[in-house]
């Protein structure tokens, strides 16, 4: 059984004090990192083999070593705590019940890529989480983890936590620092990369807070260590992989990174609640390609999700069973993305809308069948030629349904309604 | 220079160049609605993809957010690129209105354009169309955000460019919707060019609504008449009536846009008081007879007086040739009181500045927008030269940093250091501010007024120019004011010649588009010099005072209604051609209106009703009359032949209306000395009080578009502003009616205080009905008006 | 100390006069905006402080909001009207968000609101004759380990069935 490192302080039910979390070891992987040069850290994670846990997997250490440390400064960390991407629960955890843990983690982050300030962006309805951190921030600044002069390394950091006031965009990593600016969070165009022009066009270095958390682990154990607790050879580490949806236990669990689906959902889920069928499943979020029963051994790990045509994404799995009409699901998921787009560029803003339209139409039984080809021409063209990647994300689970559930949406246009079980 | 291959043409372009750009270079326009050559690429549309096949960047990329470099090989008609871009165009026009018969920018509009270009034809969005509720947005601008397609542009232009700041982008997706934070005007100076910016018809010129189609409009190429910068504008007309001016490109310029002055102060040209009619001892009659009395005054003047008695005073409102024609007039009449501005101290100034002016130094007014260091004496540039104001703010994007250096509490849409200063300390503060600063500047530029400053500071500014290597920009009164200095010369100004009425030796005045009744700064003086004349001859298409005085009245023709050519403030004179030919409009004749003896029944003219034309036609007229060899004054090509015989307008040689200008040199031959006396106005005298200037205002004081009935809707009511603290001594409140006077003359208005004005001063805007310019340059008391 | 001064927002500090900001906490938060290098960066607290004051952003307290950052109006319109938490309009005096995305979808938040509804005799989108519940949809709320929930006020509620609602109504409505 994997000794529990990102949870292993879960079990108080609270957000762990300081007290609670030094007693696990917390704040050592701080006190070891400060010995060791900002490039050591580095090359740390990058031994580790961490990639980010925001979604999209970029290798972590390869991201900070992009950031440019030779600008004069100041330069930013942030950590990306908005998690509003459907079905995804793992930061709320991780900041309700361990805020310190992302604090140690930010302050070696900032430490490795030289910041001197660092901020933890969090979507508004965390409230308790934003509480839990605050608290926490001011336990450790009071301990000396921040400030000036850390624990005598002549390292010096500030965090601060900011609280949004809701749009999914604003996970959007440039999305995110146009919102900490004050501004509206569209998305900024790259180059100039985070790296180099970012928050307040300073360098900026931008992980989620899963990434993050795992960091100090990463120092404590080595980076090979760390990499070793993965499922299988070219994994690395441990994820924290959610289910939700019509299983008998949903809820969050960590788990060697590469762990099955079908372990994930049976296992640690529980299976389908009595009476219901798999019928298909989003991986890692609304924004994450179907699939289907037969994938269901895929490894949970970026690349081998991408090799069966969806994305490993959050890792939190929506079950959906064989009640949920597939078209139903997706005008949902269109739902979420037509409000939310943030308006900036028009395959989203107006192509979405149509996408949305022509779901309805066929979930209504009135849509023709010259329409489906009206939806594949509309997602082919969205998914390629928006600003950033908001946009694919809406249409990559409708162009999935379209290779997997084909028969399904016909037969809606056939029948002229819904041929699934309400 | 990057080198690329696009459609198999080979093309390169300066580096940075966008690969839209570069495409367009080889004559390849691919639709783009977002992207524009002054705000630059966002890349929100992504109307604008094309194929990438080889080189740095692949596959299927919008072209305007991509930098041309070396090797790439791009496909504008490939598959892929072409769906992108007809799918953009379906989406946009999902939630597009039809309303295309009733929508004013119908015939100009980009989606219109491209939708038909792109062959979408064939509704397949099935759902509702959004709509919003528009905005009132003052009486310039309409809005109808139903049409909007989100390019951004608005905000792009309205916030960044134009730095205006109660306007904006609010809610969001497809509800995303371009206004203010409440309905009311748009106070941004340069609102206007939203209806240019806008591709669709979101933003519209209110001022001619549901009038016009475009392409019923007569438009030619032309240059703005309402201040000295010369600006590129398109005017329009319908049957007669100047309706719709838009802004025109010209790179070394104004760039891509206009004020609100510009565009909206044609109405001058259509009122319904426009002096439409020869008149000869107050009655009607027809050009041949007012040709006729004008010869038989000027001989009989002559005859009996010598051509001494006769006087001529030219305008720095009018065009080149009407000033030249004017001057050769004068010349074969051997009449030496000639001069081309009826406000003496101003024009001393201006010549002077003029001729200060030199091939090294001067620059254009797109130089300033790429100027490091700007220190401007003198100027308030949003009032006097509003384009300006656009440039700096320009160049403080880029990070230059401005310093102002003006009494008033100058207004600029951008932060600058402000260094209030009265006129007579202006040289002394500028040698400061550039003993600071000039070191670390690569491409200074010094900016100087000629309204408040004094000589001293004109010189001042050039000296420092000239010493240290930096950029000069003078901002003058009118259009042509540069054109008017430079015939001027040396020569005599208007108060010279009110001397010369009221010692009764010049009995005749010729007024080209001036009107001293209505401009010398000292009213009651120049009524009763007038008073004196035998007879007043008059050329103007403004209803002037001095025009309602004439004993001989010419209607002239406007700048939008004849060819002509303007010389801006930085010497660059540029052609102007006549769009429409003037008359009486079409509209004030119809139904309703039609004076009764013509309707019914209705007569049919062989002629235009009420048509002028331009002056130096009447001016060659009178010479012809007076039996003078003048076969040089027949047209505009023979009269500018003479003109470029002057060594000075040899560049006008070249010159054609849509080039961006040939730059004329003053020289400093003709310099009017520096100690010239001015004949009124100069330096304040000493003494108690408030030294007082009458000023300019973007709205409202500017000799034409005081005429224009849009533009007045924005000046303000008559005041005087003063600094609070010297308000406070005065026991005086902000808001509170005042009186302004000194000696007899007074004026009533409302007192306006700021903490950034310079103590001492007083500043009223020189508004029709209120008579600031009778006391600039006195000292004045300042009281709480008695009810 | 500093870091405390950064975080005072993070901190809800309740209004002390009535509806509105006092003028004692206006000079205060002027004088913390003042510190800022730049004061935008505090415009998202402003807000939702100015809203917790007023019940919603109104153009009082929005107009409130620009003087104390000391930037145009229109910049916090723009940035008020982007965010779906910051309401331009009257609220109740809770807002019932119901997540409608796809966990919750999945275990059956269509009934949730068809009792909502029905109990609360609005639509969605609308507010309670007597002021006390607004009722509107909000994306996933990162409970999904919990689906179908809702959030009342700032209060999670989870592994709801719309028998659950009514007693909840009962008990959140002050
Ligand atoms: C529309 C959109 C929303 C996103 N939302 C989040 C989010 O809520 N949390 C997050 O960590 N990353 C989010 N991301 C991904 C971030 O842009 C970014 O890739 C991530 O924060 C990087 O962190 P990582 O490298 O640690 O994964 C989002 C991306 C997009 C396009
Ligand atoms: S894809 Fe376009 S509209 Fe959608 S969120 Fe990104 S930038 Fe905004
Ligand atoms: S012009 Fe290129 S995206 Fe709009």
């Amino acid at each position: 059984m994997l000794q529990p490192l990102l949870t292993k302080n879960f079990h108080y039910g609270h957000p762990a004090t300081l007290e609670e979390y030094e007693a696990s070891g917390g704040y050592d992987g701080l006190r070891a990192a400060l010995t060791m040069t900002p490039d050591e850290v580095i090359k740390a994670v990058i031994d580790s083999g961490l990639r980010g846990r925001g979604g999209a997997g970029f290798p972590t250490g390869k991201k900070w070593s992009l950031t440019d440390r030779k600008n004069p400064g100041p330069r930013y960390f942030l950590v990306n705590a908005d998690e509003m991407e459907p079905g995804t629960f793992k930061d709320r955890f991780l900041m309700e019940r361990d805020p310190h843990q992302v604090i140690e983690g930010l302050l070696i982050s900032g430490y490795a890529t030289d910041a001197a300030k660092g901020y933890i962006f969090i979507r508004c309805e965390y409230a308790e989480a934003a509480r839990a951190l605050n608290r926490a921030i001011e336990e450790a600044g009071s301990a000396g983890f921040i400030g000036s002069n850390i624990l005598g390394s002549g390292f010096s950091m500030e965090i601060s936590v900011h609280r949004s006031a809701g749009r999914y965009e604003c996970g959007e990593e440039t999305a995110l620092m146009n919102a900490l600016e004050g501004k509206r969070a569209n998305p900024r165009s790259k180059p100039p990369y985070p790296a180099s022009e970012g928050f307040r066009m300073r360098p900026t270095t931008i992980n989620n807070a899963e990434t993050v958390a795992n960091i100090p682990h990463i120092i404590k154990m080595g980076g090979s260590a760390w990499k070793s607790l993965a499922a299988y050879e070219g994994g690395a580490g441990t994820k924290l992989y959610g289910v939700s949806g019509r299983v008998k236990k949903p809820g969050l669990f960590e788990l060697p990174t590469g762990t099955p689906l079908r372990e994930i959902i049976e296992t640690h889920g529980g299976g389908m609640r009595d009476g219901y069928f798999f019928k298909a499943c989003l991986p890692g979020g609304a924004s994450t390609p179907l699939l289907a029963p037969e994938h269901m051994d895929v490894r949970m790990d970026f690349d081998a999700v991408s090799k069966i045509g969806s994305r490993m994404g959050t890792g939190c799995v929506t079950v959906l069973d064989n009640t949920c009409c597939i078209v139903r699901a997706m005008i949902n998921n269109l739902l979420f993305f037509t409000r939310e787009s943030c308006g900036w560029c028009t395959p989203c803003r107006d192509g979405l809308p149509f996408v949305y339209n022509i779901l309805q139409r066929i979930e209504a039984g009135v849509a023709e069948m010259d329409e489906l080809d009206a939806l594949e021409e509309n997602c082919e063209t969205i998914y390629p030629n928006s600003f950033c990647a908001f946009a694919p994300g809406a249409v990559d689970p409708v162009r999935s349904m379209m290779r997997l559930f084909r028969d399904e949406v016909e037969a809606h246009i056939k029948l002229k309604r819904c041929p699934c079980p309400s | 220079m990057p080198k690329l291959i696009i459609d198999g043409l080979e093309v390169e372009v300066p580096e940075g160049t966008n690969v839209l750009e570069a495409a367009k270079k080889l004559g390849i326009v691919i639709p783009h609605f977002c992207y524009h050559s002054a705000m630059g690429a966002v890349g929100a549309c992504r109307l604008c993809a094309m194929k990438f096949v080889e080189g740095p960047v692949k596959g299927v990329q919008v072209s305007c957010m991509i930098k041309a470099q070396d090797g790439m090989v791009v496909e504008t008609a490939d598959p892929d690129a072409m769906r992108a871009r007809r799918m953009v165009i379906e989406w946009l026009m999902t939630n597009h209105p039809h309303d295309c018969p009733v929508c004013d920018e119908g015939g100009m509009c980009l989606l219109q354009d491209y939708t038909i270009a792109g062959g979408h034809g064939r509704r397949r969005y099935k759902g509702k169309k959004r709509t919003y509720l528009s905005q009132y947005l003052g009486e310039f601008i309409e809005q109808e955000m139903n049409r909007c397609i989100q390019c951004y542009r608005c905000h792009r232009f309205y916030r960044d460019y134009a730095g205006g700041d109660d306007f904006g982008t609010k809610k969001i997706a497809n509800r995303t919707f371009f206004g203010r934070f409440k309905d009311g005007w748009l106070e941004s100076e340069f609102a206007g060019n939203l209806a240019d910016v806008c591709p669709t018809g979101v933003f519209t010129d209110k001022t001619c609504h549901f009038r016009a189609r475009p392409w019923e409009l007569e438009t030619a190429p032309s240059v703005c008449p309402h201040c000295s910068l010369g600006c590129n504008l398109t005017p329009g007309a319908k049957l007669r009536e100047l309706m719709l001016i838009k802004a025109r490109e010209n790179p070394k310029v104004n760039g891509w846009f206009i004020c609100d002055r510009g565009r909206f102060g044609g109405g001058f040209a259509s009122r319904g008081d426009r002096p439409r009619k020869f008149i000869v001892n107050r009655q009607e009659t027809n050009r041949d007879e007012a040709v006729g009395a004008a010869v038989k005054l000027i001989s009989a003047a002559i005859a009996r007086y010598g051509p001494g008695s006769v006087a001529l005073t030219g305008s720095p409102r009018t065009s080149l040739e009407n000033n030249h024609v004017l001057k050769k007039l004068a010349d074969m009449l051997k009449a030496e009181n000639i001069c081309f501005s009826t406000e003496p101290f101003r024009d001393m100034k201006e010549r002077r500045a003029v001729s200060l002016l030199n091939a090294g130094s001067r620059r254009s007014l797109r130089d300033v927008e790429f100027s490091d260091l700007i220190i401007s004496a003198g100027a308030d540039p949003v009032n006097e030269a509003p384009m300006l104001a656009l440039m700096m703010r320009q160049a403080a994007r880029k990070g230059a940093r401005v310093f102002v250096i003006d009494p008033r509490p100058v207004r600029l849409p951008f932060a600058f250091t402000h260094i209030p200063a009265l006129p007579d300390e202006l040289a002394e503060k500028l040698a400061g501010v550039l003993n600071e600063t000039r070191n670390d500047s690569k491409n200074p530029v010094i900016i100087c007024g000629t309204d408040i400053p004094g000589i001293d500071a004109i010189d001042a500014c050039a000296a420092a120019a000239g010493r240290l290597n930096c950029g000069l920009f003078y901002t003058l009164s009118s259009a042509n004011s540069f054109g008017a200095a430079v015939l001027a010369g040396s020569g005599p100004d208007f108060g010279a010649m009110l001397s010369g009425m009221e010692g009764g030796n010049i009995r005749v005045l010729i007024a080209l588009e001036s009107d001293p009744l209505g401009r010398y700064p000292d009213k009651e003086r120049a009524a009763r010099a007038l008073k004196k004349l035998d007879s007043l001859i008059v050329m103007d298409y403004l209803p002037t005072d001095t025009a309602k005085a004439a004993d001989v009245f010419f209607p002239a023709a406007a700048y939008a209604e004849m060819d002509g050519i303007f010389i801006n403030n930085e010497g660059r004179a540029q052609g102007f051609s006549r769009a429409y030919i003037p008359g009486i409009p079409v509209n004030s004749m119809g139904p309703g209106r039609t004076p009764p003896e013509l309707h019914p029944p209705r007569e049919f003219f062989s002629e235009v009703p009420g048509r002028s034309f331009p002056a130096w036609e009447y001016l060659g007229d009178i010479a012809r009359g007076l039996g003078m060899e003048c076969n040089n004054l027949e047209s505009l090509e023979t009269i500018r032949a003479t003109l470029s015989e002057d060594r000075r307008f040899a560049p006008l040689a070249a010159l054609h209306p849509e080039s961006e200008g040939a730059l004329i040199t003053a020289g400093q031959a003709d310099r009017p000395k520096a100690q010239t006396p001015p004949s009124a106005g100069g330096k304040p005298d000493t003494g108690e009080g408030l030294l007082f200037y009458a000023v300019e205002l973007t709205f409202g004081t500017e000799e034409i578009s005081a005429y224009s009935g849009k533009t007045r809707l924005r000046a303000p009511e008559p005041y005087v502003l003063i600094n609070s603290a010297d308000a406070a001594g005065l026991g005086l409140k902000d808001g509170e009616r005042v009186k302004v006077s000194s000696g007899k003359s007074a004026l009533s208005c409302v007192l306006k205080t700021s903490a950034s004005c310079a103590k001492g001063a007083a500043f009223a805007p020189r508004l029709t009905g209120f008579d600031a310019a009778a006391l600039s340059g006195k000292r004045v008391n300042i009281t709480k008006e008695s009810v | 100390m500093s870091i405390i001064a950064n975080n005072i927002f993070s901190q809800r500090m309740p209004s002390k006069q009535g509806n509105m900001l006092s003028d004692n906490r206006i000079k205060e938060l002027r004088e913390y905006v003042a510190s800022l290098e730049r004061p935008e960066e505090a415009l998202v607290d402003l807000m939702r402080e100015a809203q917790e004051a007023y019940g919603y952003l109104s153009d009082e307290a929005a107009e409130k909001v620009a003087e104390i950052a000391q930037v145009p109006v229109i910049k916090v319109d723009e940035l008020a009207t982007f965010y779906s938490l910051i309401f331009r309009r009257p609220v109740g005096r809770k807002v019932i968000f119901v997540c409608d995305s796809i966990s919750c979808w999945v275990m059956g938040m269509e009934n949730l609101f068809e009792r909502l509804k029905a109990r609360l005799g609005i639509d969605i989108g609308e507010t309670t004759a007597d002021g006390a519940f607004t009722l509107l949809p909000i994306c996933c709320l990162g409970a999904c380990h919990v689906a179908p929930a809702m959030l009342v006020g700032e209060k999670l509620y989870g592994n709801l069935t719309p028998e659950m609602i009514d007693e909840i109504l009962e008990k959140e409505r002050v």
